[in-house]
C-alpha cells in the first residue's frame, strides 16, 4: 500500500509517519509539502491512501482533496486538522476519515485498518500480501 | 441494485426521503421505519448495503443507533441525514460513508448514491466498467474502451438522445411526436414511437446495459444510473467554477467540450440547449485564457483564444483578449493580421464594424 501525505510539519505529522512506518503493509510513505507536487505524484502513482492537512494557509487542503478524488475516486482521503469545523466539507469532498489533533493512536489505527480492509477487498491481487 | 433501509422518527421526513430516493433506478428501498429499535432488528436480519439514518431521534441517539447497526451488520454503510453539523466527526469515527445536512437536495443525494454505487462496483469485480455517454461533439454511447453502440435507424438514435436530453423528467407521447415526427399521420407516428422504444430496449439489452444503468419507464422517463456522461461532468465543472473559480476546473471543463452538444445533428429540440452550452464554453475559454495570461503562459492563452475565435468569431471579448495578448507579447504583426480577419468576418456576416475598445487596443500597440 502506498501512502502519500500532504503536510508541512503540522502537529501530529511525526506520529503519523512513525505509525505508518511501523506497519508492515505500508510499502511506501511520502511526505510532500506542496499541493501541486503532491497532485502530480498522486496522478502518476495512484496511491491507495492519502493524508491531507487542513488549516495550513499554504496548503489548499479541501481543494486538493477534491482534485485527488477527480484523479481516481477510489483513492482514500483522510484529512488531518486541529479543528473540527471542516468535517462537513470533508464529507462533501468524499473523504474517508478525519483525524483531529492531537491524534489518538486508537483512532488512527481504526482508519488505517478500515483502509486496508477495503483496499484489499477491492484488489484481489493484494490479498496474498495481507499479513493480518 | 443497492438495497437500503430508511430510518427517521418523523414520518413526513421519511416519506420525503423515500420520494427523493425513488428517482434512482439503482436504489431499492427494503424498508422504512420510524421506530429505530424495530429498524435495527430488521437491519440485522436483512443486512442492507446502506442505511439512511436521521440522527435526532428521541428514543436513541443517531450515533448510538449507527454503532448498534454496525455491530449487527458490519458491512452496512451508514448515511447520516441530519439538521445538525456537530456530529460529523463522530460520523467519521464510525466510518459513515456520508453525512448530509437537511434539507436534502437531489444534487447532494446524487453524490451519496454515486458513492454507494462506486463502493459496490469496487467490491464486485467485473462491474467496475462504466457506460460512457458523450453528448459534446459526436453523440456516442459505449462501454469504456469499446466500440460505440450502433442504432438501428437515425430516428432510433434521435429518440434515445431526446429521452436522454430530458432525463429524469417524464415526457409525454405528444411532446415526443411533436419533436420527432412533426409531419405525417399521428397513428403512424405513434407506431414509430413504440417501435423506436422497443428497439432502444433491445439494443441496450444486447449491449448488457441493464435497467440499473439506463431505464426507460412506460411513461417515457429516462433514468440514468452510475454512468460517465460528459455533459453532466461539464455542468458540474461549470457549477464549481461559479463557486470557486479554480483553474483546474476551468481546464477540465475546457477539455470536456469536444464539440457542440449533439454536434452534426439538426435536431431542433436540442438547439436552445446547444447554444446555452456553447455560450458557457465561450465563457470558460475567456476565463481560462485570461488566467493563463495572468500566469504568463502566453502560448497556451493564444492557443485557447484562437480555438475560441474559430468556434465563435463574433464574441468580441475573445478578440479583445487576443489583441491584449499580442500587445503584451509585442507582436503587432499578429495583432494587425487578426484584427483584419475579425473585421472582415464582422463586415461580411453581420455588416458591422469592430467595437471602439478593440480598435483602441490595436491603436495602442507599438
Amino acid at each position: 500500500m502506498k501512502v502519500y501525505i500532504l503536510d508541512s510539519g503540522g502537529s501530529g505529522l511525526d506520529k503519523i509517519v512513525t505509525w505508518l512506518s511501523e506497519d508492515i503493509d505500508i510499502k511506501e510513505i511520502s511526505v510532500i509539502n506542496r499541493a501541486d507536487e503532491f497532485l502530480k505524484k498522486v496522478k502518476n502513482e495512484h496511491p491507495e491512501l492519502v493524508f491531507i492537512r487542513l488549516g495550513n494557509d499554504d496548503i489548499p487542503g479541501l481543494k486538493t482533496g477534491r482534485m485527488v478524488k477527480d484523479v481516481k475516486s477510489g483513492i482514500r482521503i483522510v484529512f488531518v486538522s486541529e479543528e473540527n469545523d471542516h468535517a462537513l466539507d470533508a464529507y462533501e469532498v468524499g473523504a474517508n476519515g478525519y483525524l483531529l489533533c492531537p491524534i489518538e493512536k486508537k483512532k488512527f489505527d481504526s482508519i488505517l485498518s478500515k483502509a486496508k480492509q477495503e483496499t484489499y477487498c477491492n484488489n484481489g491481487s493484494m490479498k496474498g500480501d495481507a499479513k493480518w | 441494485m443497492i438495497e437500503v433501509v430508511l430510518v427517521d422518527d418523523e414520518r413526513p421526513a421519511l416519506r420525503g426521503l423515500e420520494h427523493l430516493l425513488k428517482k434512482y433506478s439503482e436504489i431499492s428501498i427494503l424498508g422504512m421505519y420510524t421506530n429505530p429499535l424495530k429498524a435495527i432488528d430488521e437491519i440485522g436480519k436483512r443486512k442492507p448495503q446502506a442505511v439512511f439514518l436521521d440522527i435526532n431521534m428521541p428514543q436513541l441517539q443517531g450515533v448510538d443507533a449507527a454503532s448498534r447497526i454496525l455491530d449487527i451488520s458490519p458491512d452496512t454503510d451508514i448515511v447520516f441525514i441530519t439538521a445538525f453539523d456537530q456530529y460529523a466527526i463522530e460520523a467519521f469515527e464510525l466510518h459513515a460513508i456520508d453525512y448530509i445536512l437537511k434539507p436534502v437536495t437531489p444534487d447532494r443525494l446524487r453524490k451519496t448514491v454515486n458513492r454507494l454505487l462506486e463502493k459496490k462496483s469496487l467490491t464486485m469485480p467485473g462491474s467496475v466498467q462504466k457506460l460512457q455517454i458523450n453528448c459534446l461533439g459526436k453523440f456516442q454511447i459505449c462501454w469504456e474502451g469499446q466500440e460505440s453502440i450502433k442504432w438501428r435507424t437515425e430516428k432510433t438514435r434521435q429518440l434515445f438522445a431526446f429521452l436522454l436530453h430530458h432525463q429524469g423528467r417524464e415526457v409525454s407521447k405528444d411532446e415526443i411526436i411533436d419533436a420527432l415526427w412533426p409531419e405525417g399521420k399521428i397513428e403512424k407516428a405513434v407506431h414509430q414511437l413504440h417501435n423506436g422504444i422497443y428497439y432502444i430496449r433491445k439494443t441496450l439489452e444486447r449491449h448488457g446495459i441493464d435497467r440499473s444503468i439506463v431505464n426507460i419507464s412506460g411513461s417515457y422517463c429516462m433514468k440514468l444510473g452510475n454512468v460517465d456522461m460528459d455533459i453532466s461532468k461539464f455542468n458540474e465543472c461549470c457549477a464549481r467554477i461559479k463557486k470557486y473559480n479554480d483553474i483546474h476546473d476551468l481546464k477540465e471543463a475546457e477539455s470536456l467540450y469536444k464539440g457542440d452538444y449533439f454536434e452534426g445533428t439538426d435536431w431542433v429540440w436540442s438547439e436552445i440547449y446547444r447554444q446555452t452550452i456553447s455560450r458557457k464554453y465561450d465563457e470558460i475559454i475567456i476565463k481560462l485564457a485570461d488566467s493563463c495570461m495572468d500566469a504568463k503562459e502566453y502560448d497556451q492563452s493564444e492557443e485557447l483564444l484562437l480555438k475560441g475565435f474559430n468556434k465563435n468569431p463574433y464574441e468580441e471579448r475573445i478578440t479583445e483578449l487576443l489583441l491584449m495578448l499580442y500587445k503584451i507579447t509585442n507582436n503587432k504583426a499578429k495583432g494587425i493580421k487578426h484584427f483584419s480577419k475579425y473585421k472582415k468576418i464582422l463586415q461580411k456576416d453581420i455588416g458591422i464594424k469592430p467595437g471602439k475598445k478593440i480598435q483602441k487596443i490595436l491603436d495602442s500597440m507599438k
